[in-house]
């Protein structure tokens, strides 16, 4: 620290490098303090989101239809994650969380549950979508009921479940023909263009 | 004492309010006030978030070098919207997911690194804190009454999604006030924008009076 003015290899005085010193103990801190809060907040946060999952799942079900723990029938089938709703050891219901980037502000997360013995969509509810307050959003349950001419026998005609634009059978939303096109087309591909994945019974090892 | 004090609480409420008047954070305020809960939510975020970083740069002011205060300010505060953004996840996981990406945003609102350098680098610690308290009070009223306006317009309630930040004993709180009918404009950040600029004139013309 006698030689305040020389400097060093770095060609920086020691002015210079008191300043990064302390820019870096700064964000050391920084870094440590995030760090230790992600640690403990983590358990808390992947509780939080699993009771969100939980609730929203428990939304596409009939009350009382089933008697397992939804969330240890998760299977992954390419893109979607499957659910088993159960009942007498034999699946009542599959859950299908499926998703699509083509909203108008991206990510569109819908969960659709299929009632097996009828072969019809029961119900579908957005898991996540960050769509147009006004516009888009009426996707929500709560602010419309568009989604409900969705919820159909599986054995419509797959050219039907599509926007009228699209020369099918869907009403568009006012203001929100992307949205609707998005997830016409999301429930169209997955369920009505090929057939429904063969999943293996979890309904008995749950038990 | 007394006088500077009453003169710092009622500035930051009308006569400095940071949205009103100093014109600050006008992307987080127009952009998530559509319901009132939105609101208080994204008014209290940005109150703590103020706190933590005036409670920071006031403790360390005398530390912290003037040529490299400002990048040292924006670690502090981005450091505090992370903790609070991984507390919101954690604890109100609905409200994170209805506020999306404004809570990170909360880094770039002018009011925060407006007082830090303003005020919280040049006073003492409790007259950084009252200061970042009265100005996260006026910031979180004008968001709110923004909020109400615009969920009584849109959506013709008032209150509605309490539970997601009271827990689900608030779920049936939301007061109908009127039809559910949607004034769209309301409900996108252009009518936020109208509306705002509205209160802003409601503000002069109650200052003209008085």
């Amino acid at each position: 620290m006698s030689k305040l003015s020389s400097k060093n290899r770095l060609g920086l005085n020691a002015k210079q490098l008191n300043t990064g010193k302390q820019l870096s103990i700064a964000a050391s801190i920084c870094l440590l303090a995030i760090y230790a809060l992600f640690n403990l907040t983590e358990e808390a946060a992947k509780n939080s989101e699993k009771q969100y999952l939980i609730k929203s799942l428990a939304k596409v079900l009939p009350h009382g239809s089933f008697d397992n723990d939804l969330l240890a029938t998760r299977q992954q089938v390419g893109e979607m994650i499957v659910y088993q709703a159960c009942q007498n050891q034999q699946p009542a219901f599959e859950i299908f969380e499926v998703k699509t980037h083509k909203g108008y502000s991206g990510l569109i997360k819908l969960l659709v549950s299929i009632n097996l013995s009828q072969q019809k969509i029961e119900k579908i509810r957005p898991l996540f979508h960050r769509e147009t307050p006004g516009l888009g959003d009426q996707i929500d349950v709560d602010k419309s009921n568009w989604l409900q001419q969705l919820e159909v026998k599986l054995s419509t005609p797959a050219k039907n479940i599509a926007v009228k634009k699209d020369k099918g059978k869907i009403d568009t939303i006012t203001g929100a023909t992307i949205t609707s096109r998005a997830v016409s087309n999301l429930i169209q591909q997955t369920f009505f263009a090929k057939p429904l994945p063969q999943l293996p019974n979890l309904c008995e090892q749950n038990l | 004492m007394i006088k500077r004090l009453s003169k710092l609480n009622l500035s930051g409420l009308w006569k400095n309010n940071p949205a009103f008047v100093q014109l600050l954070g006008l992307c987080p305020l127009l952009a998530t006030s559509t319901t009132f809960v939105n609101g208080l939510a994204m008014g209290l975020a940005t109150m703590i978030v103020l706190l933590l970083s005036a409670l920071l740069v006031s403790l360390f002011r005398n530390n912290i070098q003037a040529s490299v205060r400002l990048p040292t300010f924006m670690l502090i505060i981005a450091g505090s919207v992370t903790a609070v953004e991984l507390l919101m996840k954690a604890y109100f996981y609905e409200l994170y997911l209805a506020l999306g990406i404004f809570i990170p945003l909360i880094v770039t609102n002018c009011i925060i690194i407006g007082r830090a350098e303003a005020f919280s680098s040049k006073h003492k610690l409790k007259d950084s804190l009252i200061d970042a308290l009265v100005m996260g009070v006026g910031f979180t009223w004008v968001i709110v009454v923004l909020g109400s306006i615009r969920e009584i317009l849109t959506k013709g309630t008032l209150f509605s999604g309490l539970n997601m930040l009271l827990g689900e004993k608030f779920s049936e709180t939301a007061l109908q006030i009127t039809n559910p009918q949607t004034f769209l404009l309301a409900a996108l950040p252009a009518g936020a924008f109208i509306l705002f600029g509205l209160m802003l004139a409601a503000k002069q013309w109650i200052d003209s009076r008085l």
